[in-house]
């Protein structure tokens, strides 16, 4: 009797995993047409636009470029200039020092004569003590505000430039990133041309300026890292960033915007309450909320992405800060989903609940879980002698070819695109490491992933309890705050 | 480009030397080593803001007249900014090449 | 009871027989003449070592027949024929000759290659039978599995586990189906992007030789040649200058026209003329035109943009039929070109906009339009009595930025019929233009229950409010809950009279009434 069970549970399993394998196949192939699709649409709009104008003209946004910085001594000066010297017309920049332990104030009150202002200012958005509003009595640098307040996380840290933000759009960037001077212009333009729809929020692209030579704010020379690891990021940076959004933009389909370069409606922003800070991935979080406010007021809207190379970053090289990287991604993926639970397969969320959330559910949560028990059960196939085992060989088998397949089409798509890689040996090492990758790099992915399953979990991090429960509207979260306010 | 070179084309039939730059970190090696009689630079360029060019050349070579090009239309604090160090001469774009002859040839005067 | 056991042996009996499957033979059958050994061999698969042949009497008639050459001779001088390892072939080879009846032939037998009589196949036959070599299946079968039940009297048992056999078939289906299909079209696609990057690369190269190429011949028209001479220009020295053949290639056109159309917008004056005149002999004005009628909306667009560059006003009533597009960019070129090019300086076409107004056509129709005010006298009153809501903000803000004041009074004709978010754009350009107008406009909006609007209405009383506007504020203050509308009330109210407005604060003892004072007099905080 159970024998028959143990079979039967066995091909059902089999079933389960050949459809699901099935499916990642069809999945990609969506994502390799539809980027394509969108990218050459991209493209020829590109052709007409001129982004010179946006730079003066009347029509164009205001922009409240929004930098939450700890413990940034080192190079805040450096990088606050950049940002100040953006080619646009109508923007303000507003660092936020999160109770940093360091010279960080005090270099930037130095560098730009800040001082401290009466500034009167409503917290529309609940976050930590602010002590204090500065302002430059230099006139060249009129631009720039700066917030002191107590450390609260970066999520916290932007609520509160939120609240003295005052423009009608707000970037939120990494204080570290190497924006290049016509990012503004470039981001803004989503925000003009629709016409119909709502345009939420903008995504950008963040580059790997590891090893580039890197000249007042722009990459003037393009090289591949010098670690498999870096390496490994740059296709992946080819594959999930470019490709993988390009085709959920297209369906309009985008639940997830970098914290590190992205551009949104700030009045909404407002409007469904701000960051969750209790939250490690509060900026897939933010637009989860965002969108779901806009489905339940039945309001067409649009999330946007430009993915011309505007935004870089070092990323790590080093594996135990990738790891962690890693960690926290997934326990922020897994925190958002659960709080957002109510859009699953809820046809009243539109393409987001039936389409983005089980995609994201299934293949990026559940990803590593799924993968180490297909292999699991391929070993238990081959260890009984069933003959099917061979099947399922083969479908590993596919899997890789599926694996180098892809990652080749978004090299190629990069290159058509935008060109940046265009040294034959980096090219060459590239390839070596989209062959390399599925055995040496991408078992350790897993393994992170795990972990980070792991310490959702044990309860590190998040807020557990809150997390479980979820949020019934997108509203909630306003509720949240009285409930934060009067626990701590 | 093609109006720099439209413009070197211009310069060189009226019997000037011309040195023709693509940014502006070129541009300051050029200044350094090309020991010009005028400078002609626009405002926006790649690299560097033109301002730190006119800057630069205030600093190493303060006699030498430059000429600024712009887009932006004269309002433009950064254009004022221009002025305040002191160039010899301010063109708005669309200009006429004539137009742009005549002035270098008054400067060079 | 003794009933019932014998029930239950019976029973047990009957259950067991099934699982006496193979190991059972019903009856040992024994052959015993050759009839019945003909019959049984026929009906046969074929037994090892046993062999058939046929042996002809009368070879002379075969040849005469032209029998196949598998036909030997025996020692005798008989003809023989191929060995057959089942009687049924024999039989069926037979039919081949059987309309003809004098053929004779007689059939052989043979174990192990030596001839032998009917008597010891028979012999061979019955021993193998009993023995259970040769087995007692009479029926031709073809499934292979009965062979291998023959070959071992083993119990018939699947190799595959009970279950899988269902679904072997179709998994085997499904999977080669997915990895032929999966292998083609990534490949194809692969292939083409291969093609379509080195395409690319090429077309690159090709631009920037083009490139080269251009500069100099463009350079000495522009330069050399003033405008009659260009116009008498004969094609051979238009030629001389631009090969023929480099002039017939479509890329070597386009970019032409790229370079000629970005020289047009940074000169003025008589190189503006020149590069319309060479334009024209070039006869890419008609290239222009005709590109918009392209299915391809980018190739409409450029053919658009070349128009509005060189002012082929020749263009206009074809670009009029596309100014309701239902592609964005061409709606929105279309209506700048027209802009520019048009002669009139009614803005019909823009004020008959079906679709709504992005702020991205805006900007594009606002600079050129800005351009244009020293020309033409452009009326945009006509935008205000669009049906479009869109339009007529647009039509606001022109007179914002533009500072028509001329057409305030209009506008504040028109102020209590319009809805709210219009008269939110108004009192915006009447504060901007800094016109006096009637002060019940404002008051009546600071008292509506709309944020949006109380708080243009506040900031637009700073500039143009009056003692009414003053009094309106003190009354609605108290009843403000949000802390940026009184922010923005205060603050007008410190512009428009700051006695009053000291005042209000002296009275007034809230917290935040405080902190928004400190605020506006601190001198760093002017503009926020």
């Amino acid at each position: 009797m159970y024998n028959f069970l143990f079979h039967l549970i066995m091909e059902l399993l089999g079933l389960i995993f050949l459809f699901l394998s099935f499916t990642v196949i069809v999945a990609y192939f969506c994502i390799m047409v539809l980027s394509a699709l969108e990218m050459r649409d991209q493209r020829r709009k590109n052709r007409f636009a001129d982004y010179q104008d946006i730079i003066t003209s009347p029509m164009a946004p205001g922009v409240s470029i929004l930098a939450p910085a700890f413990n940034e001594g080192a190079s805040i000066v450096q990088n606050v200039k950049s940002l100040l010297s953006l080619h646009y017309g109508k923007f303000e920049v507003i660092v936020i020092n999160d109770g940093s332990k360091d010279d960080t104030l005090e270099k930037l009150c130095q560098g730009f004569e800040m001082e401290l202002t009466s500034y009167a200012f409503h917290s529309e958005i609940a976050s930590n003590k602010i002590k204090g509003v500065y302002r430059s009595s230099n006139r060249s640098f009129s631009r720039l505000i700066v917030i002191d307040k107590e450390n609260g996380g970066k999520a916290d840290a932007l609520n509160a430039g939120i609240n003295v933000a005052s423009m009608e759009l707000m970037a939120c960037i990494d204080v570290d990133c190497i924006l290049s001077s016509g990012s503004i212009t470039r981001m803004v333009r989503p925000f003009m041309e629709e016409t119909n729809r709502k345009v939420i929020a903008v995504g950008g692209v963040i580059g790997i300026a590891n090893n580039c030579d890197v000249q007042d704010g722009t990459v003037t020379k393009y090289r591949i890292p010098d670690s498999l690891l870096g390496r490994f990021q740059v296709i992946e940076y080819c594959r999930a960033f470019l490709m993988g959004r390009m085709a959920w933009t297209r369906i309009n389909g985008l639940m997830l915007i970098s914290g590190a370069f992205g551009f949104f409606n700030r009045e909404l922003v407002v409007e469904v309450g701000g960051y969750f800070p209790k939250t490690v991935g509060e900026d897939m979080e933010l637009v989860v909320r965002m969108r779901r406010y806009m489905e339940e007021k039945g309001q067409p809207y649009k999330v946007s992405f430009v993915p011309d190379p505007l935004c870089w970053t070092e990323v790590p090289e080093d594996e135990a800060v990738l790891s962690r990287q890693r960690n926290r991604w997934m326990r922020g993926t897994i925190e958002t989903l659960q709080l957002h639970r109510v859009i699953k397969m809820n046809l009243k969320y539109g393409l987001m609940g039936m389409i983005s959330y089980p995609y994201w559910s299934i293949f990026e949560k559940m990803a590593p879980v799924l993968e180490v028990l297909g292999l699991l059960y391929t070993i238990v196939l081959i260890s009984i002698g069933d003959f099917s085992a061979f099947y399922f060989i083969a479908i590993f088998v596919v899997l890789y070819l599926l694996s180098i397949l892809v990652s080749s089409f978004s090299l190629l798509y990069e290159q058509i695109a935008f060109n940046n890689y265009k040294d034959k040996k980096d090219l060459n090492k590239l390839i070596m490491t989209i062959l390399i990758e599925p055995f040496y790099i991408h078992p350790k992915v897993v393994y992170w992933g795990l972990k980070g399953h792991w310490d959702f979990i044990k309860g590190k991090g998040g807020w557990g309890q809150m997390i479980r429960t979820g949020f019934k509207k997108s509203e909630d979260k306003k509720k949240l705050k009285s409930t934060v306010n009067s626990q701590t | 480009m093609l109006i720099s070179s439209l413009v070197q084309f211009r310069l060189k039939k009226d019997g000037y030397d011309t040195f023709l730059v693509k940014d502006g970190n070129a541009g300051i090696l050029a200044i350094d080593q090309e020991d010009p009689d005028l400078i002609i630079t626009d405002v926006m360029i790649p690299f560097k803001n033109g301002i730190e060019i006119i800057q630069y050349a205030r600093k190493t070579k303060p006699n030498v007249p430059i000429i600024v090009l712009s887009s932006l239309g004269e309002e433009e604090q950064i254009v004022l900014e221009a002025f305040n160090l002191g160039v010899a001469d301010f063109i708005p774009k669309p200009f006429n090449p004539n137009e742009l002859a005549i002035r270098i040839k008054r400067i060079l005067q | 009871m003794r009933i019932n056991r014998a029930k239950i042996v019976l029973f047990f009996l009957l259950t067991l027989h099934p699982f006496k499957m193979c190991f059972s033979q019903d009856s040992i059958r024994s052959l015993t003449d050759s009839t019945s050994l003909i019959n049984f061999l026929s009906n046969h698969e074929e037994i090892p070592g046993l062999a058939f042949r046929l042996v002809f009497s009368t070879p002379e008639q075969l040849v005469t027949l032209g029998a196949d050459s598998i036909i030997d001779l025996t020692n005798d001088g008989l003809a023989i024929s191929r060995r057959f390892d089942r009687l049924a072939q024999v039989s069926s080879w037979k039919g081949n000759f059987a309309s003809h009846d004098s053929i004779q032939s007689k059939l052989q037998f043979s174990l192990f290659e030596q001839p032998v009589t009917w008597k010891n196949v028979l012999k061979f036959t019955n021993s193998g039978l009993a023995n259970g070599e040769i087995s007692n299946s009479t029926t031709l079968s073809k499934n292979s599995s009965d062979l291998i039940s023959m070959a071992h009297q083993a119990p018939f048992l699947s190799t595959k586990k009970k279950g899988f056999g269902y679904f072997s078939d179709i998994k085997i289906f499904l999977i080669t189906a997915i990895i032929i299909l999966f292998i083609s079209v990534t490949v194809g696609m692969i292939i083409y992007m291969i093609i379509f990057k080195s395409n690319k690369n090429k077309t690159e190269r090709l631009r920037v030789e083009y490139d080269e190429k251009i500069v100099g011949p463009l350079s000495e028209i522009l330069f050399d040649r003033s405008r009659q001479e260009l116009n008498s220009l004969s094609s051979e020295e238009l030629y001389g200058y631009f090969s023929s053949d480099l002039l017939a290639k479509p890329l070597f056109k386009e970019v032409l026209i790229e370079r000629i159309l970005s020289l047009n917008k940074t000169m003025k004056g008589d190189f503006k003329l020149k590069l319309k005149e060479l334009y024209k002999r070039l006869e890419f004005d008609k290239l222009s035109i005709r590109s918009l009628s392209s299915f391809q909306w980018d190739k409409v667009v450029s053919g658009l943009v070349q128009i509005n560059e060189m002012d082929l006003e020749e263009a206009e009533s074809d670009v009029k039929k596309l100014v309701n597009s239902s592609n964005f960019y061409i709606r929105s070129q279309a209506v700048a070109t027209l802009l520019n090019i048009s002669k009139s300086v009614d803005l019909s076409f823009l004020s008959d906009q079906n679709f709504p107004l992005s702020r991205w056509q805006q900007m594009n129709y606002l600079r050129i339009i800005r351009y244009l005010q020293s020309h033409k006298e452009l009326k945009v009153e006509s935008l205000f009595s669009s049906a479009n809501q869109s339009i007529r903000l647009f039509g606001y803000k022109l007179v914002r930025i533009l500072g028509r004041v001329d057409l305030v009074q209009l506008m504040v004709d028109r102020f209590d019929e319009v809805p709210e978010l219009e008269r939110i754009e108004m009192l915006y350009t009447f504060e901007i233009l800094g016109v006096p107008v009637d002060s019940r406009l404002i008051n009546s909006s600071l008292l509506t229950s709309n944020d949006k609007l109380i708080r243009r209405a506040a900031m637009a009383a700073g500039q143009i409010g009056d003692e009414t506007t003053e009094k309106m504020m003190w009354k609605i203050l108290p009843t403000i809950t949000s802390f940026q509308l009184k922010k923005s009330i205060l603050r007008s109210l410190k512009t428009l009279n700051p006695i009053s407005y000291e005042a209000f604060i002296e009275t007034n003892t809230l917290l935040d009434i405080k902190e928004i004072n400190s605020h506006l007099l601190d001198p760093l905080l002017q503009d926020v």
